[in-house]
């Protein structure tokens, strides 16, 4: 064989490996073809043909005994798949990618199943229904072929909900109440959210684990109160020119004070670096307010429609995406680093599809479109490995309620922001 | 088959271990070049089967088992084989079905929530809100449009009066009509009058010069039917709660779409309120010996005043004027 690669390890499966397991491999190694294509470590578009025949050949069952026939002897046992790339740093790190091994059909039985008895039920199943999508989206996502975990309690999702919810409803009847109790009921949010922040973000650190080690989340109030509070305060009074930082702090926070085990992520996120993501959508948004301004004057209004929603749609998915590959970029645990290299144009192709594809399909596309996202993020992922990654050590395990996670759902803050 | 191939993680150091899985006396047992660890079956927490996702077993000692994708199938059969079976919702999503099944359900649940639900609740919930309430809220509204669209009448006092007059005729049918106050307010945003719930209606200027005294008491009519019903309670009611699930269904995606989505839906709501008025209108016009036709002619003078293109029919909050003013021409006696 030219490539010195027999069928079954250009799939990665072993030579017993049954007509399933074979059509399952090569889906994935299509997929992840296609992932990886256009990418700095875009693969030898050779592989493809080869694996279109290694497929075709080990489908069929006379082609199949055929060419086992040809193969002189037992082939080795099943190489492991390659999720290993070689590191370009050149420092000894080995490279690590990430897989999102979930399919939008599948996800989307789980999906309007759930959607339909948490309908039925009033709400009250979503917390079942939250478990669920955050356990397709864990255990999917694969890290040198073992699978993250999710722990959350739908119970304890739900009590939290309930809590949540009253809050909700005090505080938005307390701004209908007039000015006063308007006034105590933002003083309020502003004390309660970093605090509620915190607990969101050790809910979800606490109840992920890989490899059976938790993920934790420590911060102080005070720490908190100031990337959020201050940060915030600064922005309104800047006409939102302090954003970016307000983005940059978060974001750094929110890595720095995480853990897998006892061992500590660290985050060296520039504001520059922040600055510069934003720096075209805003001067975009000055030149577009203008262009507006113009055509507006002149009754163009259907243009300046469809500029608006343009500039709605592209500029968040743009920054989104770099701004994903910033903050993995800059983030390490312990020493060893992460790298994201998502193309910025495949992540703003892949937020407008999706966007499409829900609008024409009334939200059924829901899953595919949330699939999608997640294969493109893992497929870009890279932990840079310096030495083993099975020296981590397990910390105690300490309970922590769902309250402020479900006052997340409730009060809809992004925590990814 | 009396055992199974897992990796097995000892909670401690994430470094996977080969190891065998069985079920012996009604414990699991892990073997593996570690030793071997048991745990009775009770204690041992199955991650469920979600289609191609790794499963766990969480052991009570913070250990695991994982069973990679390849090995799921054969897993399933083994815990069937140990008696394990997977709960109704973990069989359901494994199924095309009854994923089309569900899809069916959430169709029929939301189009009867929308169509019936909705509107019952919102009609047996607006009764019960208290007329304190009612005017703290519509007295809110009235102060915040003063501040910003509305601006002082410049009618004459004599022509107010006139109008006036003509609405307390109505008042004059009997009790069943509701309670109301009359304001007279300037805009610049064509003509126009609203009902608060509390009964107080807001008259432009522009709308009180579109006809005479007893025409502009017809729009008055129209607007104590919107009294009557509760229909802006019940819109309000109707309306939080279609944007809260369209929020919760599209959040994800954007605040636009949803913002859009609960729009149109709502736009039904008010398309039946306006009919609803319309009849009301109609009845208190005949019962005070007056020909509703004046509705009729005062909504054909409104749609000409707005321009009258209906080219955005579907958001539209008056439904045709045309069929509104047939059925006005219908109903005259």
């Amino acid at each position: 064989m030219a490539t010195g690669m027999t069928h079954y390890e250009t799939l990665g499966v072993s030579v017993r490996a049954g007509t399933d397991e074979i059509r399952a491999a090569y889906r994935d190694r299509l997929l992840r073809f296609r992932d990886l294509a256009g990418s700095p470590q875009a693969p030898d578009p050779l592989l493809l043909d080869r694996l279109r025949e290694a497929y075709a050949v080990l489908v069929d069952p006379v082609q199949r005994t055929a060419y086992d026939a040809t193969l002189d002897q037992p082939a080795a046992p099943p190489p492991v798949p390659p999720a290993v790339r070689s590191s370009g740093a050149g420092d000894g790190a080995v490279a690590h990618g990430f897989r999102f091994v979930g399919e939008g059909g599948a996800y989307f039985r789980i999906w309007i199943v759930n959607l339909c008895l948490s309908i039925v039920t009033l709400g009250i199943y979503s917390a079942w229904a939250k478990v669920r999508r955050e356990q397709y989206f864990h255990r999917n996502l694969l890290f040198n072929d073992s699978a993250f975990d999710y722990h959350g309690k739908p119970q304890a999702i739900l009590k939290g909900r309930a809590i949540a919810f009253a809050l909700f409803l005090v505080l938005s009847l307390a701004q209908e109440a007039g000015p006063l109790p308007y006034l105590l009921a933002l003083l309020v949010i502003a004390i309660v959210a970093p605090a509620l922040l915190i607990r969101a973000l050790r809910f979800r650190a606490a109840n992920t684990s890989y490899r059976s080690l938790r993920f934790s989340f420590e911060a102080a109030y005070a720490t908190a109160f100031k990337v959020l509070a201050l940060n915030l305060l600064i922005t309104v009074l800047t006409l939102g020119l302090w954003f970016p930082k307000l983005v940059r702090d978060w974001r750094k926070f929110t890595v720095e004070h995480s853990r897998f085990g006892t061992t500590a992520f660290t985050c060296t996120l520039g504001v520059g670096q922040v600055y510069r993501i934003f720096l075209i959508p805003l001067a975009l948004f000055f030149v577009l307010a203008i262009v507006i301004g113009i055509a507006g004057l002149k009754g163009g209004g259907l243009f300046v429609i469809l500029l608006g929603i343009g500039f709605y749609l592209l500029a968040p998915a743009y920054v989104m995406g770099r701004l994903t590959n910033a903050v993995w970029s800059s983030s390490a645990l312990g020493e060893h680093r992460f790298s994201s290299d998502i193309p910025v144009r495949r992540y703003v192709g892949v937020a407008l599809t999706n966007w499409l594809g829900i609008i024409c399909t009334l939200g059924l596309f829901i899953p595919w479109a949330q699939v999608r996202m997640a294969r493109l993020r893992a497929a870009h992922l890279t932990l840079h490995a310096v030495g083993s990654l099975d020296d981590f050590v397990a910390r105690e395990h300490e309970q922590v309620s769902a309250l402020g996670d479900a006052a997340a759902d409730v009060f809809d803050m992004d925590l990814a922001l | 088959m009396s055992d199974f191939s897992v990796a097995f993680f000892d909670g401690r150091r994430p470094q996977a271990h080969a190891a065998r899985l069985s079920c012996d006396n009604g414990e699991f047992v892990v073997r593996g070049e570690f030793g071997e660890r048991r745990a009775p079956r009770e204690a041992v927490e199955i991650s469920e089967a979600l289609a191609g996702a790794p499963r766990f077993l969480h052991l009570p000692d913070g250990s695991s088992c994982e069973v990679a994708p390849a090995g799921l199938a054969a897993f399933a059969d083994w815990l069937a084989a140990q008696g394990h079976r997977p709960g109704l919702v973990s069989r359901m999503q494994m199924r095309w079905s009854y994923a089309l099944v569900a899809l069916l359900g959430c169709v029929l649940s939301v189009a009867a929530g929308y169509f019936w639900v909705l509107p019952a609740a919102a009609d047996a919930l607006a009764p019960r809100v208290p007329p304190a309430a009612l005017q703290m809220l519509s007295t809110q509204v009235l102060d915040s449009l003063d501040g910003r669209l509305l601006k002082p009448t410049q009618l004459a006092a004599e022509r107010r009066a006139a109008i006036a007059g003509e609405v307390a005729r109505f008042a004059a049918l009997g009790p069943e009509v509701p309670a109301y106050r009359l304001h007279f307010r300037a805009s610049g945003v064509g003509p126009n009058a609203f009902a608060l719930p509390s009964g107080d209606i807001v008259i432009f200027d522009s709308l009180a010069e579109l006809g005479n005294a007893g025409e502009v008491a017809a729009v008055v009519a129209h607007e104590l039917g919107h009294v009557h019903h509760r229909h802006g309670m019940r819109q309000l009611i109707q309306s939080s709660v279609v944007s809260f699930v369209a929020g919760v269904y599209f959040g994800d995606v954007s605040s636009l779409v949803s913002g859009a989505a609960a729009l149109v839906l709502e736009s039904r709501y008010s398309r039946d309120f306006e009919h609803e008025a319309d009849v009301y209108a109609v009845g208190l016009m005949r019962d005070s010996g007056r020909d509703p036709v004046a509705l009729a002619d005062m909504l054909a003078r409104l749609e000409k005043a707005h321009g009258g293109d209906g080219g955005n029919s579907v958001l539209a909050s008056h439904p045709e004027t045309r069929a509104r003013i047939a059925y006005i021409e219908a109903h005259r006696r």
